[in-house]
């Protein structure tokens, strides 16, 4: 299909492609200033910071594209974390505290997608709302205690290695990315999510039942924020009420530098993807540059408000294109003595 | 063709050419807009009348030509600058700030200053009673009394083009350029704004008037010219002008039937629709529809046509009221059980609620029937999407290169196309349409009537809203008419009459 190349794909590729660019670059100068980059270990925990994140990003991609936003995302991982580990404390089942935490993540998702879906507050508002919420049940159940001791075969959630090099993390990360990438490109449910971003009554018109849409990808978001809550623990083996804090912005950075729009419509499960693995990146390039945490915030803030100007920036050129683009078919037709055209 | 007492020309516009990337828009047009004249400019889309209307306001540049004001050269860098010459443009959204009042509105921009103390004459404030004052002036000149600091959010559609007018003419324009005025009028208020136009055309005014609406150039203005294809075709007193030539210019072709009907075999009937109520909006709706039957729906806008529509279609929930198919009740609690029963809604709102116009028109076409080309996860067939989308595309001529084209790129008369293959995919029994031809020109329109005629030939039954009485008179089997949210009369075809319907409805 040359012509759908030539059609749509454009922006899509070299956007990606700069992605690519980006990432390669970021490694080989973090590579120069500091050659102990390039070792094993280094990048299994590039994986294991960019898998934690990017199992929340690409469902995060479905809701944004909507034209949505969840920000209550790194509290939901919080509040699922706590309930692990206080059920974990309390009864020393593991399997029992797993399923409670993710039952109770999935709660927090579909609680979420309930309101989003039979309200008009704007998913921005509403989540912002049960973003306090989620750190006030975490609050309010642990304070500031921390819950710890968990089995060896749970730390292998996020511990394990096979072949003893590739970190579990990232076939969690790559598996999911796959399902949900293929879904995003040729399901019809893409289609309705990209659809909703653009003209949500529409696509209602078109007999496809939104609100249950939505209902379902906030519940799909929650139960991976608690799937990314248990690989998170695993890896630190200790749960507490800080656990998550501006995660929320580090996966809707991921989504939005992977060029999926804040206004809905247009977006790419591999722009995430790539996104995701520049964010793990930059997390472990400064933390071996002994950058504090705080430039870290501070850069992600910085991605977080580029990757916005870039989207207007292309948004603004889409709509002049398509405005000359149209001009020309209807002079076109026009001079061709054909009819078919409308009003002006 | 002298015959009018005032042949002087206020804006003379020669030889304009105009080229976009790959096309000629406009090619050696010329335009004489007298003093005091309504001179309709008319045209197909694409024909190059706001191309035209664009240089005429300085948002594009021509490539060549000459715009004479009054005689001299006209040079206008943007539409501000034309508005400070006496030429005033008037869109047919509107231009205003909702939130302001009409007298901010009027002013806005130009306000009328004082100096706030004596020798400080940069320490201006705004002199709001002179304002007033000639705000007031104004409205007496356009014979209508309105409250000066209700905000323009209040206003009806109607008033709101009223304040632009007043707008214009508190800056002394002399050359008023009106796009489209009617398109979203009620009659009601499409005979008080010509009224004004002819208040103000005998104050000198002169007008361009843009109009896809035929009838109203004969009602209004005094000149026509036509263009097509972005050639000057004629201009002509319109006393002198019939319609049929009319329509022959701006389609360079005699369109000999604007309404092809064909007979279509009417048989049994298959829906049967009682007591559908929904409070405040509809009340006890009933009617029933044949097979190969166009079952027009008449009333005045607001009536409950296209409330009726969406509550059988279960796109809003009705309190009561029983479906029958084929003799089988049915329950339709959503959209979807209507496009599983064979009920398809093409709204009249193309942009709002039928196309997601950034999509591709493959999207848009199989979006209905997304179900019958995906298996059970929901992954799309391709090969079967192409083939739909081939195959209305084909069938009700749609005019993109591919599949893949974004819907937005197309024309307004493509885009509806594409709105009405977006239904026929799902090969519905029943059609329901609403409004299919407003606001498409017509050309476009015969196109789409032929459509209409071939889908009832072939069987299908067509439930068709429209405002356009000839549309309801030229297409329709039967006609309902809906009042105040119940049907109120019912007419045979060998019955129709356009004072029958009217007398009903009002």
């Amino acid at each position: 299909m040359s012509a759908e190349a030539k059609n749509k794909k454009p922006f899509q590729v070299s956007h990606q492609l700069a992605l690519l660019g980006v990432l390669v670059g970021l490694i080989l100068l973090f590579g120069i200033i500091e050659p102990a980059f390039f070792i094993p270990r280094v990048f299994f925990d590039i994986f294991a910071i960019a898998g934690e994140i990017g199992i929340m990003a690409l469902a995060m991609t479905y809701v944004i594209t909507t034209g949505g936003v969840d920000l209550a995302v790194g509290y939901n991982l919080q509040m699922s974390a706590i309930v692990f580990g206080i059920t974990f404390v309390n009864t020393g089942n593991v399997v029992l505290s797993i399923i409670f935490a993710l039952i109770v993540a999935t709660l927090g998702g579909m609680f979420n997608g309930f309101i989003v879906a039979k309200t008009k507050i704007p998913p921005l508002v509403t989540t912002l709302g049960t973003m306090y919420l989620f750190r006030g049940i975490s609050m309010i159940i642990a304070g500031t205690a921390t819950y710890s001791g968990f089995p060896d075969g749970f730390k292998q959630f996020s511990t394990f290695k096979f072949f003893n090099a590739i970190p579990i993390q990232l076939v969690y990360f790559v598996v999911l990315f796959f399902i949900m990438d293929y879904f995003y490109r040729k399901g019809s449910l893409g289609r309705n999510l990209k659809g909703m971003g653009f003209n949500e009554n529409a696509v209602r018109f078109s007999g496809v039942k939104v609100d249950r849409i939505k209902f379902w990808i906030y519940t799909l978001l929650g139960l991976l924020c608690g799937f990314a809550a248990m690989v998170y623990l695993g890896r630190l083996s200790a749960a507490k009420t800080s656990m998550g804090d501006f995660m929320n912005f580090q996966v809707i950075t991921a989504v939005l530098l992977g060029g999926t729009s804040i206004m809905g419509g247009v977006g790419s499960v591999r722009g995430t993807f790539i996104a995701t693995l520049i964010i793990g990146v930059l997390h472990k390039g400064f933390s071996l540059l002994n950058f504090s945490g705080n430039i870290y915030n501070f850069t992600i803030g910085l991605i977080l408000i580029f990757s916005l100007i870039l989207y207007t920036l292309t948004e603004e050129r889409r709509k002049v294109k398509t405005r000359s683009r149209r001009d020309q078919l209807e002079s076109q037709t026009a001079a061709t003595g054909d009819s078919g055209s409308g009003t002006g | 063709m002298d015959q009018t007492t005032n042949t002087k020309n206020i804006l003379k516009i020669e030889g304009i050419y105009k080229a976009f990337p790959g096309v000629q828009a406009l090619s050696d047009v010329h335009i004489e807009l007298r003093e005091s004249e309504v001179h309709a400019v008319c045209g197909e889309n694409g024909a190059g009348k706001s191309t035209l209307m664009k240089i005429i306001t300085g948002v594009h540049k021509p490539d060549e030509g000459t715009i004479l004001l009054q005689g001299d050269p006209l040079k206008v860098k943007d539409p501000n600058d034309a508005y400070s010459k006496g030429i005033a443009i008037i869109y047919q959204e509107s231009s205003l700030f909702p939130d302001l009042t009409v007298l901010e509105n009027m002013f806005m921009g130009h306000e009328i200053e004082k100096p706030l103390l004596p020798f400080f004459k940069k320490a201006s404030m705004i002199d709001y009673p002179a304002m007033r004052k000639k705000a007031r002036a104004i409205f007496n000149r356009l014979g209508m009394d309105l409250d000066l600091d209700t905000k323009i959010t209040n206003l009806g559609v109607a008033t709101k083009q009223m304040v632009e007018i007043a707008k214009a003419l508190s800056l002394d324009s002399r050359i008023l350029i009106l796009d489209e005025p009617t398109a979203a009028l009620t009659s009601k208020e499409v005979d008080t704004l010509f009224e004004t136009i002819k208040r103000i055309s005998g104050e000198g005014v002169s007008m361009l008037y843009i109009s896809h609406r035929l009838d109203e150039i004969f009602q209004i203005a005094d000149r026509v010219t036509v263009l097509r294809d972005g050639q000057y075709i004629n201009t002509e007193d319109v006393v002198n002008v019939t319609k049929p030539q009319l329509v022959s210019w701006m389609v360079g072709r005699d369109l000999d039937n604007l309404y092809p009907k064909e007979q279509a075999e009417i048989s049994d009937v298959i829906l049967d629709v009682r007591g559908m109520s929904q409070e405040g909006v509809i009340e006890n709706i009933g009617f029933t529809l044949k097979r190969g039957e166009i079952l027009g729906i008449s009333g005045l806008a607001g009536a409950g046509r296209t409330e009726m529509a969406q509550a059988l279609c279960g796109l809003r929930q009705a309190d009561s009221g029983t479906i029958y198919l084929n003799g089988e009740e049915v329950r339709i609690h959503d959209y979807r059980d209507a496009l599983d029963h064979g009920i398809a809604y093409i709204s009249e709102d193309r942009q709002k609620y039928s196309l997601v116009e950034p999509m591709s028109v493959k999207v848009n076409i199989t979006h209905k029937v997304q179900d019958r080309i995906s298996n059970a996860l929901g992954i799309i067939d391709e090969d079967k999407e192409n083939e739909i989308t081939e195959t209305y595309m084909n069938q009700l001529d749609i005019k993109a290169p591919d599949g893949e084209f974004i819907a937005e790129n197309l024309s307004g008369g493509n885009q509806q196309k594409l709105s009405v293959a977006k239904s026929l995919a799902v090969e519905p029994q029943i059609l329901i349409l609403d409004e299919p031809t407003r606001g498409v020109d017509v050309g476009a329109k015969s196109e789409i009537h032929r459509i209409i005629s071939r889908l009832a030939k072939a069987g299908k039954s067509i439930i068709l809203i429209s405002s356009d009485l000839p549309e309801i008179l030229g297409m329709s089997d039967r006609v309902i008419i809906i009042k105040q949210g119940s049907v109120v009369g019912e007419l045979m075809r060998n019955e129709l009459s356009q004072e029958k319907i009217l007398e009903k409805a009002l």
